[in-house]
């Protein structure tokens, strides 16, 4: 059997896996924020029996179906990859991995496709309630599917709940709710979901904002710009929260992912958060990571060097024993299994015993080089920024747009409306930096320290993972530029035609 | 007695009436359609067979154990030098 793996088939499973990973999210995070705002106004309506808000709620419904029926089913190319460039790794993990996905799978499939038809079909045909609910569950559908899908991602960044079996050679669930209710996955799920809202959010005013500089539709525009702005500013203020629980998450479970983000090749007691090249604010990063105003934030070299105290008062260890540590973990892996074929019951239960306590190093065994513990630093330095940035820009113009609506002059600055509208594919790029800067963050792990890419995938021909890298390539940019041709035609129509 | 196939044949035609009286949706049905079939048929079928197809467990035991058991060759490329300031 050819053991190895050539750069190019780890780099183009990742490429592949990335770019599928990136444009599935671009379609979920409208789902999930457009959800609630639709909810939000039919709610509005089913309190004020206006039927004016009732038309409001269909027509952002429409562009929720663009939305999801562009975006539906483009997450099963991610489990193919799985089965098919990733064999090793869903052999690993499938005990765990597999509960999450298949509970999505069951929750997603019957939540979302009873009551989305309800939603859609319903109108006059069932009670305003049931319709309301309709509404509401198929939003907590597409909701609860995201929670099982970050538990899934949450448990590669922190895995735990598990014990590895060397003779499955899977890793088993021990604890169904340590893998369901991690911090990490807490953090995870507030933070993405939350994101989600925003982008809704973003999406409903820049839209409006659009009707607004046109004159058209200007008692809808004002509506939707209302309720999206105020539920813009709600998201917001989720994100901004569960992205600082997020960052001492990361702190205390990746922390080469946080030094990766900040460029901090040495750290200190009191580290300062670099804003952009020289700009940096003192003593930032130390409360960012740790919530404290003194508290040791290692630095790339720190934890490649070791030697630096924990908080649990031991000292850091190296690379370079972590990776020795790795190695006899291996080692070790090797022996029980030789043992186990060779029927020695007593070597192969002490090299499982040893196995047991190398466990937490055993990625490790497989790093060549320290080098490839460090994630590409540039792009999270710069994603990390951008994601950042332009949360705040969101947030000043969200303030910028709720304050002219309440002293009623948002038309007299048609600038700012269109600024607005041309923050759309703003949030977009947001979402993605920030995608960026979880997955890549992690690099070069598979599952943090137990699995690293170059073992987790499949012994395939490079030249079959480029062409189908090329072949998504391809059918994601139609549904791409299908989706946004479609989403054209509804706004240009506007909603004075979907009334009727 | 009756109440089941009454109730059947309620949500049959709710979903028919749906179904028909769909605008937009239709082009949307067409788009779902198109990329269910892409994904199921092309690419699953052509593409994406799982890798470890035909094995039995303990034949993929042995493979992943094998090859997580002694890999070699690999480097990042992408990593940038761990002292860049040296």
């Amino acid at each position: 059997m050819n053991l190895y793996i050539d750069t190019s088939l780890v780099d183009w499973s990742r490429a592949q896996f990335a770019l599928t990973a990136m444009y599935h999210w671009l379609f979920v995070p409208l789902t999930l924020g457009l959800g609630v705002i639709m909810g939000i106004m039919e709610t509005i309506y089913f309190v004020k029996k206006d039927d004016f808000w009732k038309r409001v709620t269909q027509f952002w419904m429409k562009l929720f179906a663009v939305n999801f029926a562009v975006g539906v089913a483009t997450g099963l190319i991610l489990e193919f990859e799985f089965g098919t460039n990733w064999s090793n790794y869903s052999w690993i993990v499938g005990d765990i991995f597999g509960a999450p996905l298949a509970i999505e799978g069951i929750v997603a499939f019957f939540m979302e496709s009873t009551f989305i038809a309800v939603m859609y079909f319903g109108w006059n045909k069932v009670s305003r309630s049931f319709h309301l609910a309709s509404t509401w569950l198929t939003t907590l559908g597409a909701t609860i599917s995201a929670w099982w899908i970050l538990v899934a991602n949450a448990w590669m960044q922190h895995p735990v709940g598990m014990e590895f079996n060397p003779e499955t050679v899977r890793h088993e669930m021990t604890s169904f709710l340590s893998v369901a209710f991690s911090p990490t996955a807490v953090v995870k799920f507030v933070h993405t979901v939350s994101s989600g809202w925003m982008t809704g959010a973003i999406f409903v005013i820049g839209v409006s904002c659009w009707y607004l500089v046109r004159g058209r539709s200007l008692r809808f525009a004002k509506a939707s710009l209302a309720v999206g702005t105020a539920f813009g500013l709600l998201s917001c203020a989720f994100v901004m929260l569960s992205g600082d629980f997020s960052g001492v998450s990361v702190a205390k479970t990746q922390p080469m992912k946080l030094a990766s983000f900040e460029g901090l090749y040495d750290g200190s007691e009191h580290a300062p958060f670099t804003v952009a090249g020289p700009i940096k604010i003192p003593n930032m990063l130390t409360l960012l990571a740790t919530h404290k105003f003194t508290a040791f934030v290692p630095g790339i070299n720190d934890l490649i060097n070791g030697g630096y105290p924990l908080p649990d008062g031991t000292t850091a260890l190296s690379a370079e024993e972590k990776m020795e540590r790795g190695r006899q973990a291996v080692a070790n892996f090797s022996a029980f299994r030789e043992a186990l074929r060779e029927g020695l019951t007593a070597e192969a239960a002490m090299a499982r015993g040893e196995l047991q306590e190398l466990m937490p190093y055993f990625g490790y065994g497989k790093i060549q080089d320290k080098a490839e513990l460090v994630p590409p630093v540039p792009l999270l330095f710069w994603s990390f920024r951008v994601m950042v940035g332009l949360g705040g820009f969101f947030v000043l113009l969200i303030l910028a747009l709720l304050y002219l609506q309440l002293k009623d002059q948002i038309l007299r600055f048609p600038l700012l409306l269109k600024v607005a509208f041309w923050t759309i594919p703003l949030v977009y790029v947001c979402s993605q930096a920030g995608w960026i800067c979880a997955e890549v963050g992690r690099q070069p792990w598979a599952i943090q320290d137990l699995l690293p890419v170059s073992a987790a995938v499949s012994s395939l021909q490079s030249s079959s993972v480029k062409l189908t890298f090329f072949l998504f390539l391809a059918i994601f940019t139609l549904l791409l530029i299908a989706e946004i041709r479609i989403m054209c035609r509804v706004v240009k129509k506007g909603p004075e035609e979907s009334e009727n | 007695m009756n109440s089941i196939p009454k109730m059947m044949s309620s949500v049959f035609r709710f979903y028919r009436d749906g179904f028909r009286q769909m605008t937009l949706g239709r082009t949307l049905w067409v788009l779902i359609l198109i990329k269910l079939f892409v994904i199921f048929v092309i690419m699953r079928l052509l593409f994406f067979q799982p890798a470890m197809k035909g094995l039995s467990n303990d034949e993929k035991q042995q493979r992943v154990a094998t090859e997580i058991g002694a890999l070699q060759g690999f480097s990042n490329r992408f990593s940038p030098s761990i002292h860049p300031e040296q």
